[in-house]
């Protein structure tokens, strides 16, 4: 707000309004491309919402005053049970504000949030069915180490292995088209830059040369001044700096080169390929790419030493295989760090597993599409691996009936075919999708969280007392093989810890 | 193909021929009602109409408790749950009902034309219709199983999106007004050659890459089917007429080479379904 000029009053009331707070609209989510046509819908629902969700109060609601230019019609906007609303154009040339409801993404919001799963890093599986492994796959997108964007000035640890966000492309997402008229666009363009940024490297180089030059000549001659009393002490110690003694990096300038001694650098980082493709990153500001094929499969092949050259550096970053995310990798849906909380039911006590959750089908295994996809909290999740019934053939159609409820529409089922599972972890994709690691439910934690234990199966004679419910596990330890010992029934008051 | 609407309005037919549920019992909709009107199926019009009431809604009405107990010559006509009679031979079959003979084909029930007039079943003591009523029953099971199951396949096949890990859904995504969109195929969102960074021209003896931008008739395509940018578009045109016109490819089909390719494709997919 300008100090010197007066706004006027009416000037002041719009730009405080809600009308002026709507933010401009996001690009739409891209499909993947296929060049001979994709199988789409314009009315579909979209991947992430890309308007502002606008609701108002029920008082205003009957009146039509949603906050806008003007008021919406009463008939489509009173008499739902969800009234959100995304407005597509405020006005418009017939003088209409164009407006649809908003209630797919936000009641998949809410019900996410009911979910109540914590983000973290993707997962990626490798060619041969493995996954890749190490310490930062799998952790909280919150964790210090990996929320970050910082990159800093001085050559410290590697930052690109757990930042998030680059200024670059990632090239390994790339075609060819996008990537030639990259590097036509930008990479041709800053030469020169780029000679520039090489020099000082160069320079960076020679000083930590000196530097070192200079430590060990101090080392090695008798240190004088203060220090020379405790000199017995100290002379062994070459990482403690004698006072006085130019060590720091700020003290020395960053040497000049001239251009023949850049010329000889040049040559030196053409021979040394990782040096050179890491100067080209830094400058460039690329995300790490790591190739599927060039991890190495197991440790045996690792040990063997079948790995790839030394030039290809192998990234820690567990955004190397699938791209770097668009967002914070939370994108905002979110915000705790771990998903590990105890929930605590009336009567069986706190759970150590979270409560199961009833899934959709939402297509079948003998769908077009041949996969079984389970729609959780408006997302749709893949089923777990489990072991398949009946093997068989592709293309078969008449199934045994037993597996009939996975393999085909139930149309008898009112409300349609579900399935009981667990969420285990989420993470989202670098294109914007929500990754959900689903597992199937316990049919213990089933029974309690439909409150039919009793309908649980008797556990059978040699088994010690089955934990129904109470901390969710269904170890069963045998107690011996004395049939003298009454099975324990799921009444007994011992189970229920009652 | 049928449209899905009298598809699945069909299966519902076989079913409620044959379903004693409630649902289908008390239903009044249109399609039970279609179900009991037809007669033609119902061969045994040996009872008089008049003293029963013609109309569907009324006749069907409460056919489970009539079901068990009536035996085949009391069967009435409009009824249209026993309706499928000896004669007619269920083509759909389930893998385990294969050991179920056919019908006729039952040792303890006599032919209808068999000249034997002194029959080894009816000194067992099983009379006609109790073997049929049980015949009955079995097929009327497995009448209903293979109804089920094929309204369930017609159904499944009719799910034509292809939902992928982390789409978002609603309730009108499940509709059949949205799956039916899905079964168009949009123009590609992106220029091909652009992504692939190739000149048309170049690729003029590509002779696979020339066929897909023209019509199995050999017309090219416009570019609301190939999504070229329009410079692209004029130049993957101007590279089939000069293909055409030097004659390496024909002008009125795509290259006889991948004619003939297809047609194998279709021949070992054939014989691979037909030996399943």
């Amino acid at each position: 707000m300008a100090s010197r000029r007066s706004i006027a009053p009416g000037a002041a009331l719009l730009r405080s309004s809600r009308v002026f707070s709507v933010p401009p609209p996001l690009p739409k989510p891209e499909e993947n491309w296929n060049p001979t046509g994709n199988f789409s819908s314009d009315t579909a629902t979209a991947i992430h919402p890309t308007h502002l969700s606008i609701t108002t109060p029920q008082t205003s609601r009957v009146r039509g005053d949603w906050g806008l230019k003007r008021s919406l019609p009463l008939r489509s906007t009173t008499k739902s049970s969800t009234p959100v609303i995304r407005v597509s154009a405020m006005d418009t040339y017939e003088h209409i504000t164009e407006y649809a409801s908003a209630a797919d993404h936000s009641l998949t919001l809410q019900k996410w949030q009911e979910l109540g799963v914590a983000l973290s890093t993707p997962i990626q599986k490798m060619a041969g069915g493995n996954y890749f492994k190490n310490h930062l796959v799998g952790k909280s997108v919150f964790e210090d180490q990996l929320d970050t964007i910082f990159r800093p000035q001085t050559d410290g640890p590697r930052d690109e292995e757990v930042r998030w966000r680059f200024k670059g492309p990632w090239l390994a997402g790339q075609s060819e088209g996008q990537f030639n008229e990259y590097m036509r666009s930008t990479v041709l363009r800053q030469k020169n830059q780029f000679r520039e940024f090489i020099r000082n490297q160069c320079a960076t180089e020679e000083r930590r040369k000196l530097m070192l030059s200079r430590r060990e000549a101090e080392n090695a001659s008798p240190p004088k001044g203060k220090v020379s009393q405790g000199a017995t002490s100290h002379a062994h110690e070459s990482t403690t700096a004698p006072e006085g003694a130019p060590v720091e990096s700020k003290q020395i300038p960053l040497p000049k080169i001239s251009d023949d001694q850049l010329y000889q650098y040049m040559k030196g980082l053409r021979q040394d390929r990782a040096e050179l493709y890491k100067q080209i990153r830094t400058f460039l500001d690329l995300s790490p790419t790591s190739s599927k094929k060039s991890m190495p499969r197991n440790i045996g092949a690792f040990i063997a030493g079948d790995v790839d050259e030394p030039e290809m550096e192998h990234s820690s970053s567990p955004y190397a295989f699938s791209g770097p995310p668009k967002t914070h990798p939370s994108a905002g849906l979110s915000y705790s760090r771990t998903s590990s909380k105890l929930e605590n039911h009336p009567i069986y006590g706190p759970q150590q597993v979270s409560k199961p959750i009833e899934a959709r089908i939402v297509t079948p295994r003998n769908a077009p599409s041949h996969q079984l996809s389970l729609g959780v909290g408006g997302f749709i999740a893949m089923a777990p691996d489990e072991q398949q019934m009946t093997n068989a053939p592709f293309g078969r159609n008449i199934q045994s009936t037993a597996g009939l409820q996975h393999n085909f529409v139930d149309p008898d089922k009112i409300g349609g075919s579900k399935m009981w599972i667990q969420t285990k972890s989420a993470s989202i994709m670098s294109t914007g999708k929500v990754s959900l690691q689903v597992e199937k439910a316990d049919p213990v934690n089933v029974a309690v969280a439909t409150n039919k234990v009793d309908e649980l199966p008797v556990a059978p004679m040699k088994t010690l007392r089955p934990t129904y419910g109470r901390f969710g596990s269904t170890r069963r330890i045998p107690l011996s093989n004395d049939p003298g010992v009454a099975p324990p029934t799921p009444t007994n008051a011992q189970t229920y810890g009652l | 193909m049928a449209p899905l609407g009298i598809r699945c309005a069909n299966s519902l037919r076989q079913i409620s021929k044959n379903t004693t549920g409630f649902r289908a019992a008390f239903s009044t909709s249109r399609t039970r009602q279609a179900g009991g009107s037809i007669e033609d199926l119902s061969k045994d019009n040996s009872l008089p109409k008049s003293t029963q009431s013609t109309s569907p809604a009324t006749a069907n009405r409460f056919p489970a408790t009539t079901a068990p107990a009536v035996s085949q010559e009391n069967r009435r006509s409009d009824q249209p749950l026993q309706s499928t009679p000896e004669a007619s031979f269920n083509p759909i079959e389930l893998p385990g009902a294969r050991r179920r003979s056919p019908p006729g084909d039952s040792p303890a029930k006599p032919r209808p034309n068999s000249s034997r007039a002194f029959n080894l079943a009816n000194l067992v003591g099983k009379t006609q219709s109790q073997q049929a009523r049980k015949q009955h029953m079995e097929k009327a099971v497995s009448q209903e199983d293979v109804g089920k199951a094929k309204l369930a396949q017609d159904l499944t096949k009719n799910i034509t999106r292809r939902f992928r890990e982390g789409d978002v859904y609603a309730p009108h995504d499940l509709h059949w007004v949205e799956m039916t969109k899905f079964k168009r195929m949009g123009k590609p969102a992106h220029d091909a050659f652009d992504e692939l960074d190739l000149k048309p021209l170049d690729n003029y003896r590509n002779f696979s890459m020339i066929s897909e931008y023209m019509t199995p008739m050999g017309r090219i395509k416009h570019s609301k089917d190939t999504g070229l940018r329009p410079v692209n578009q004029r130049r993957i045109a101007r590279t089939i007429r000069r293909t055409i016109g030097l004659g390496i490819m024909p002008s009125v089909h795509i290259h006889p080479e991948l004619l003939a390719k297809m047609m194998r494709r279709a021949q070992a997919r054939m014989a691979r379904d037909r030996g399943q």
